[in-house]
This record gives C-alpha cells, sequence and structure tokens, in this order.
C-alpha cells in the first residue's frame, strides 16, 4: 500500500458522523498549521488504541460512546494474546521449568506480543499496525472487520492460505478454497461473532478453544439429525463409541510449521526464522478432549515450536518440552463438502498415511506427542 | 536608548506591532509560509500528500532483515 493511500481521508469519512468531530478531538495536533510538522506537533496518531486489562479500564477516545466494548476488548485474546505473549500464562510455559521463567519472560515480550490487536482502529478503521497499517476505507469506520484487509493480515500463515488455496504449487491434488469463502462467500464475521471477537469482559480464556463464544459447526449444521450416514457412524449423533471432529472427514491440507528460532540481529532487533512449513494432513487421537471437544480423532497442525526455540536467550530453556505435544489440536479453515478422505469409506480406512504414526513425527519429539500419534489405526488396517 | 536599537516611539510601536503579528502567527499556524491549512486540506488531497511524503518520507519502524519464514 502507497503510504499517501495510508492516509487520505475520503470525504465519505467527512460526511459520516464520526467524521462530524474535528480531526483535533480525536488526534489532538494543531489545526490549522502552516507545516506539517506544526500540524502534527502532540498528535495521536492512533487515539483508539485500548490499554491492556491489567491496571486498565479500556478507555480511549472510542470509551465516551461504546465503553462497554472497549472495556470488555480490554481483556479479549485478540487484545491481550495471553496464551502466546503472557509470561504468567502462555501455552508454551508448559514446556519450561519455573527456575527458567524469569529468563523467558523477555523473550515473549520480545518476539510473541508482536501481533496483539491494540487499538479498536485495527479493525474498524486500518489494517492492523502490524501489518503495516493503513486505512481500510479512506478512515471511514467499518462495523466489522474486512476480511481480507483486516482478519488475514494477521492470520495469513494458516487462514489466509488455507480459506483462499494457496497452498503452494507442490501440493496436489489441488486443494479448493474454504466452501464457507468461495463459493459461499462468507465473510470471518459470519462465524466468528462480535461478542467473540470483542470478548464479554467476564474472563479471559486460557486458549481460544476454551473460549465458550467460538464457532462450532453444530452453531449451524445439524449434523445430529441430518440423516447422513457417515455422521451417524462416526457418532455425531450419539450413537457410535468412536467421535470425529467434524474437520477429519471436511478439511483439505492446511499448513504446518517447523523450527522456531527467535534471537536479536546487530542492531537489537528482534527476529524469528522458522525452518520450513508444509501442507499436509494428519489425523491424531485429540490431546485436549472435553465435554465442549469430546471428539476421539480430531486433525492436528504440528506447531512451530522447537527445543532449542529460544536458545538465544540460554540453553536448555524448554526442559520440560515434552510436556506438551507438538502436533495440536486444529481447526483448518480448509472445509469442503467432498475430500480425499471421505470420498469413501476405504479413501479413509484403507489408507494409513491419513493418521499421524510414529514415523510421521521426528524422533526428538515422539515422546512429546505421545498423547496424539495413533497406534492402534481404525480397524487394523494396513497390518 | 542604546546605539542600534529603537530610537522613536514610532520604531517601538512598530517592534511591538511586529511582535504581536509573530505571536498570532505561530499561534494560528501560518508562520514560515503565510498560509496555513487543516487537516482535510492535505489529507483528503492526494497528489498533495504523495509530492510531501516524497520530499520528507515517513520512516517505517525497523525490522530486522534476520527475519524469516512464516509466523
Amino acid at each position: 500500500m502507497e503510504a499517501q493511500d495510508k492516509v487520505l481521508v475520503a470525504k465519505a469519512f467527512s460526511d459520516s458522523r464520526h467524521g462530524e468531530a474535528k480531526c483535533t478531538q480525536c488526534h489532538g495536533g494543531t489545526e490549522p498549521a502552516g507545516t506539517r510538522a506544526d500540524a502534527h506537533r502532540h498528535m495521536t496518531a492512533n487515539p483508539a488504541k485500548v490499554p491492556l486489562a491489567t491496571g486498565g479500564d479500556g478507555k480511549n477516545v472510542c470509551s465516551s460512546c461504546h465503553s462497554g466494548i472497549t472495556k470488555a476488548f480490554a481483556g479479549s485474546l485478540h487484545r491481550t494474546t495471553a496464551p502466546v505473549s503472557d509470561p504468567r500464562v502462555a501455552v508454551v510455559l508448559a514446556r519450561a521449568r519455573a527456575e527458567d521463567l524469569a529468563t523467558l519472560k523477555p523473550a515473549l515480550e520480545n518476539h510473541c506480543s508482536a501481533c496483539h490487536i491494540t487499538s479498536c482502529g485495527d479493525c474498524h478503521i486500518s489494517r492492523p499496525e502490524w501489518s503495516g497499517g493503513g486505512f481500510v476505507d479512506g478512515h471511514k469506520l467499518q462495523k466489522a472487520p474486512n476480511s481480507i484487509s483486516n482478519c488475514t493480515a494477521c492470520h495469513g500463515s494458516r487462514i489466509e492460505k488455507e480459506m483462499m488455496a494457496e497452498a503452494p504449487e507442490t501440493v496436489e491434488p489441488r486443494p479448493k478454497p474454504d466452501v464457507h469463502w468461495s463459493p459461499k462467500g462468507m465473510q470471518c464475521v459470519a462465524c466468528h461473532k462480535e461478542s467473540a471477537l470483542h470478548g464479554t469482559g467476564q474472563t479471559t480464556p486460557a486458549n481460544r478453544y476454551a473460549d465458550p463464544l467460538m464457532p462450532r459447526c453444530e452453531d449451524c449444521h445439524d449434523v445430529g439429525k441430518d440423516g447422513v450416514a457417515a455422521h451417524r457412524q462416526h457418532g455425531l449423533d450419539g450413537s457410535s463409541r468412536v467421535l470425529l471432529q467434524c474437520q477429519v472427514c471436511h478439511a483439505q491440507p492446511y499448513n504446518n510449521c517447523y523450527g522456531c528460532h527467535v534471537g536479536k540481529d546487530d542492531k537489537g532487533l528482534a527476529y524469528f526464522k522458522t525452518d520450513k512449513s508444509v501442507f499436509g494432513f494428519k489425523i491424531g487421537r485429540n490431546p485436549v478432549k472435553s465435554a465442549e471437544r469430546p471428539y476421539d480423532y480430531v486433525v492436528v497442525r504440528h506447531v512451530p515450536v522447537a527445543r532449542d526455540t529460544f536458545a538465544y536467550y540460554g540453553q536448555d530453556l524448554l526442559k520440560s518440552f515434552d510436556a506438551a505435544p507438538t502436533f495440536k489440536y486444529a481447526t483448518p479453515h480448509s472445509i469442503a463438502l467432498k475430500t480425499a478422505q471421505n470420498a469413501s469409506c476405504a479413501s479413509c480406512h484403507n489408507n494409513p498415511n491419513l493418521f499421524l504414526q510414529e514415523k510421521d513425527v521426528a524422533p526428538d519429539e515422539r515422546a512429546a506427542n505421545q498423547d496424539v500419534i495413533v497406534k492402534r489405526l481404525p480397524f487394523n488396517m494396513g497390518r | 536608548m542604546q546605539k542600534g536599537g529603537p530610537q522613536t516611539k514610532l520604531e517601538l510601536i512598530l517592534l511591538f506591532v511586529v511582535i504581536a503579528l509573530t505571536v498570532a502567527a505561530m499561534a494560528t499556524g501560518t508562520a514560515g509560509c503565510g498560509r496555513s491549512y487543516s487537516c482535510v486540506d492535505c489529507h483528503t488531497d492526494r497528489e498533495r500528500l504523495m509530492a510531501d511524503l516524497k520530499a520528507d518520507p515517513i520512516k517505517a519502524p525497523p525490522k530486522s532483515t534476520e527475519q524469516s519464514g512464516e509466523g
């Protein structure tokens, strides 16, 4: 996006309700002014930033009218990214010991907190700051975030590539776009409701799958009563002992990342490097079984953590690396009615390669994935 | 009166007027070029923004060139 377009205000904004106020009312600065420097002195470019819940009440320029939302948002997963970056509860800390937490804290702050949504404007006015910013539509306020300009500006490596069928050319057969995206034309907010994106203000969920407001296929698809034989046979009407996550049959290959290593360059700038990304598809045992997600088999995605991810900060900081799997419960956005694995019973039940087995896991990670690896293939296929 | 300073009442009045005008100009943002702009004068004019940003680019936040791969 060209620099001038990032800050070009559309006339339609001035004509809108939010455009009734003087620019300086929200942004500060000086108006009128003779030079850019004079105009921008004491100006706040992004006055819609929301302070974190800890010690804050969500007050910003928007809260004078939308205080309920800004207060809830201050503790939302989009604002805190707590499961990724909070040095008290980040998921990766399950792999660390207490004595190393203080050493890991700056690593999390330097490398794992950059993609916070810090401002109401990141979804409702501009592209997220993390992806370079710039007005989505001439500073006009969008009621809902734009799937491309906002959502996939951050959720690009996995969601965008899967949803829009942007797998590398080497992936065969070629995946189709997620059916909800094309041809259905559904935007992200069709499933990810406002209340889930803004948060409730009650508590911050431990992770996105623990959030009761997260969308579920069953919200729209009544799989228990639709009469589809495969749904009945795989426990979705409650009649079978083995229960499958919907994606086991309806996801196409999805992105997996390996070998993330973080550090700082000679200018002191933080960076990360990942070794490789691979589109693949694996069915594993459900590592996070719960009343809400009772499935026995789920699709699993390799996450980029490695035993030496934080080696820049110290040796062996993930001493309990094997305490959590590297293949995680996944909900790929690559959904299709017909997939390679659901073409017939045999296309899954006679295809052991679909299942995560010992041979699919690097020797160094096998201990970590014992709860996920499928040791007894359904119907003893291929044995 | 010192040598080189205002010599007459008229000069003193003129000096006061100049100072007052300068302060007023600074307060209203017209100092220097003699013209003042509102925010939308510039931010709704793509050509002007382009020329201005070309002459005085905004530096992007520094990012490490070491970064690679997907996050």
